[in-house]
Formats: C-alpha cells, sequence, structure tokens
C-alpha cells in the first residue's frame, strides 16, 4: 500500500468521525457525503473503516429496518470517539499549518 | 446457478463418488481377520459413509438454492452478485464469530443494493472484490491473529482426527485393544498436513475469484495418492520411504492419553474463543 493511501486512509477516518459527529449517518450514506465534499472514494474504501472505527469503540450502531433488504446499520459516536475526533482535529491544524508553511515556502524560493 | 455455484457443487459431487467408490473398495477388500466379529460394521460403516456422501452433496445444492432464494441476496444482479459472492465466500471462510459474519453481510448487502439501485457501476463501487474482502478482515486484525487462530482450528482437527480414526479401527473389529490400535506414518502425516495445511488453504483459496479452487482439495488426495505409488515404485529402498509407507504409530496407547487428547481439544476449543474475542476486535 502506498503512502498517499494510507494518508488519505487516516485523513478519511478523520473526517468520517466528523460526519457521524454532526448528523445520523449509515455506510452507503457515509460515502455519498464523503463524494459530495470532494473526495472520490468507492464503499469498498469507506466501509472498512467504518468497521475499523467500530471495532476500536470510536462508534456505537443501531440497526433500524431498511426498506430495502437487510436491516440499516446507523451510526454514532462514542465518547471515545468524540476524543478521536478533538485529537484529530489538533492534530489536522497543526499538520496542515506546518505543510501549507513548508509549501508557501518552497513556491516563495521558486518565485 | 453461477460459474462459482456450478464448480462448488460439480466439487462435491466428484469428491462424494471418491469416497463411495473408496468406501465400495473398503468392503470388498475386508481383511479375513476382521470377519469375525462385528461382521456388521464394515457394511454399516460403508452404508452410513455412502447416505453422509449422498447427503453433503444434496446440502451443497440446499445451500446454494438457499442463497439464490434470499430475499436480499436475490435483489443483487450481474457483477454485483459476482462480487458479493466473493465476498461472501471470503468472510464465510474466516476466523470471524458467526455474529460478525452475519452483520458484514447485513452491512455489505444494505451498501451493494444500495448502490445498485443509485444506478452505479459494480466494479466502480466494489473494485477488486478479492482486496475488499481482505480489507474488511483487516480492519477486524492483522492477518499474523488471523494466523494463530487457524493454528488453534488446525491442531483441534488433527488430534479429532487420531481420536476418530482410532475408534473407527477399533469398531472394524472391537476385539482387538482399543490402545494398542495402530495408525499408518502416512495416514498420520496426512492428517497433519489436512489439519494445518489443507483446510486453511483451501479456505483462503475458495475466497479468490477463479472457481477451479473449489477442485484443490480433491486434487490434493489424488496426489498424495500418487505420491504414495510412486515412492513405492521408485524410492522403496529408503529407509525414510518404507517407514512412510508401512510404518505404524500408536497414537493413543493409553486411557490416560486419550484423556489428555480429550482435554487437549477442550482446552483448545476454549481458548480459542477467548483469543478470538480478544484478538478479532
Amino acid at each position: 500500500m502506498n503512502n498517499e493511501t494510507q494518508i488519505v486512509k487516516g485523513i478519511l477516518e478523520g473526517c468520517l468521525l466528523k460526519i457521524i459527529s454532526k448528523q445520523e449517518i449509515y455506510g452507503y450514506k457515509a460515502v455519498e457525503l464523503l463524494n459530495a465534499a470532494g473526495f472520490t472514494v468507492n464503499e469498498a474504501t469507506v466501509y472498512p473503516i467504518l468497521t475499523r472505527l467500530q471495532n476500536k469503540g470510536f462508534l456505537k450502531i443501531e440497526k433500524r429496518p431498511s426498506p430495502y433488504g437487510p436491516d440499516r446499520k446507523y451510526y454514532f459516536l462514542t465518547s471515545e470517539g468524540e476524543d478521536s475526533l478533538k485529537a484529530f482535529e489538533q492534530s489536522w491544524f497543526k499538520i496542515n499549518i506546518i505543510v501549507n508553511h513548508i509549501m508557501e515556502g518552497d513556491r516563495n524560493d521558486q518565485a | 446457478m453461477t460459474k462459482r455455484d456450478k464448480f462448488l457443487l460439480l466439487s462435491s459431487i466428484l469428491l462424494a463418488c471418491c469416497v463411495i467408490v473408496t468406501a465400495f473398495l473398503g468392503i470388498k477388500m475386508q481383511p479375513e481377520y476382521h470377519k469375525g466379529n462385528l461382521e456388521w460394521f464394515p457394511l454399516i460403516a460403508a452404508v452410513l459413509i455412502i447416505l453422509i456422501s449422498i447427503s453433503s452433496v444434496l446440502l451443497v445444492l440446499f445451500k446454494i438454492k438457499k442463497l439464490h432464494r434470499g430475499k436480499a441476496e436475490g435483489m443483487l444482479t450481474g457483477d454485483y452478485y459476482r462480487h458479493y459472492e466473493v465476498i461472501r465466500d471470503a468472510i464465510a471462510n474466516s476466523q470471524l464469530s458467526g455474529n460478525q459474519k452475519k452483520e458484514i453481510k447485513e452491512d455489505l448487502l444494505d451498501l451493494l443494493i444500495s448502490a445498485q439501485r443509485a444506478g452505479k457501476d459494480a466494479t466502480m463501487v466494489i473494485g477488486d472484490p478479492e482486496i475488499f474482502a481482505m480489507e474488511i478482515l483487516h480492519s477486524f486484525a492483522k492477518p499474523s491473529r488471523f494466523a494463530i487462530l487457524s493454528l488453534f482450528d488446525g491442531m483441534i482437527w488433527f488430534l479429532a482426527f487420531i481420536i476418530g480414526v482410532n475408534t473407527f479401527l477399533w469398531l472394524e473389529n472391537i476385539e482387538q485393544y482399543y490402545f494398542r490400535i495402530t495408525i499408518s506414518a502416512n495416514m498420520v502425516i496426512l492428517f497433519f498436513i489436512i489439519s494445518f495445511i489443507l483446510i486453511p488453504l483451501t479456505r483462503k483459496l475458495t475466497s479468490t475469484k477463479n472457481p477451479w479452487m473449489f477442485m484443490f482439495p480433491l486434487s490434493f488426495g489424488f496426489a498424495y495418492v500418487i505420491l504414495a505409488e510412486v515412492l513405492r515404485r521408485y524410492f522403496y529402498s529408503f529407509d525414510s520411504v518404507r517407514w512412510f509407507l508401512d510404518g505404524q504409530l500408536n497414537l493413543i496407547s493409553s486411557r490416560e492419553m486419550l484423556v489428555c487428547y480429550l482435554f487437549i481439544i477442550a482446552i483448545l476449543a476454549v481458548s480459542k474463543k477467548l483469543f478470538r474475542s480478544k484478538l478479532l476486535r
């Protein structure tokens, strides 16, 4: 697995936690929301991340009847999930500033 | 019935045929010394084996029909169903618990039915189904943890084979002393290979896209018999080959040892359950 994929997966975990903190969602809806936000992800990428977050105890689930097929799983944040989201936000803002600083510095050097 | 189902059914029919033929040969070639006591046992055993073989084919057929009759599965069509059955088999053959498998199956069906209804292309949604299945399993644990659980299974299978065959041989001639029964070395090695290599490998291979993989256990069985015959014909002068072909091992030599075997099986089963709840989260 290349570095880019690993980085994107880490970012997607944080983004999914944020999305779930704002509204109750199910797997397919999560894919739709991420793509609407600008990512290009499919169900095969998002579902394992949701499972991992659930297994880590960051998400709890509730099953509700679905209009088609079996019961649908809705995801909610647990308190550990909220803590993880806070930690992600802090790291993300910090990394964002550092990376931007380096990239802009590089651009200034080129100019 | 998909191509994958046809291969599965064919492999079960071939396997059943092989077992039935072997059972018939077993009756025909029954040694004289077995005929004095419990003469009826080999016949009863052969009839039972034949019935079990036929039932196994019917069970496979029933399972295939049931899967296709399933309301939710029936909603998936074309590539969606083809990809889904690869993922479903990979999850079903994994070391996850029954509840975890059921939950994943329901999630997948909801996800795929929703995507199909939205008119998305199956390959765009799933990508490579083998990789998708692997990613799902990795979201529970690293592959090494699954390997540890397979090792537990291997040990349980191996001990169960030994006790099962010992008991079967004893029933063939009930006047023998149970704890003096010997099993041929090549059978013990075969049980070891089946328990620790063939079963885990078959589980892994049947979760790939290639339906020919269902033929792997049968091919292995044939290869093992051919290997034994080649060794007997060309390499019999070697001590190790003679031991492999004709050597006899007394693996349950006392009552204490039998109790020990049963106790270890129980401990392994309980440990596997505990380890699974710790390792796969």
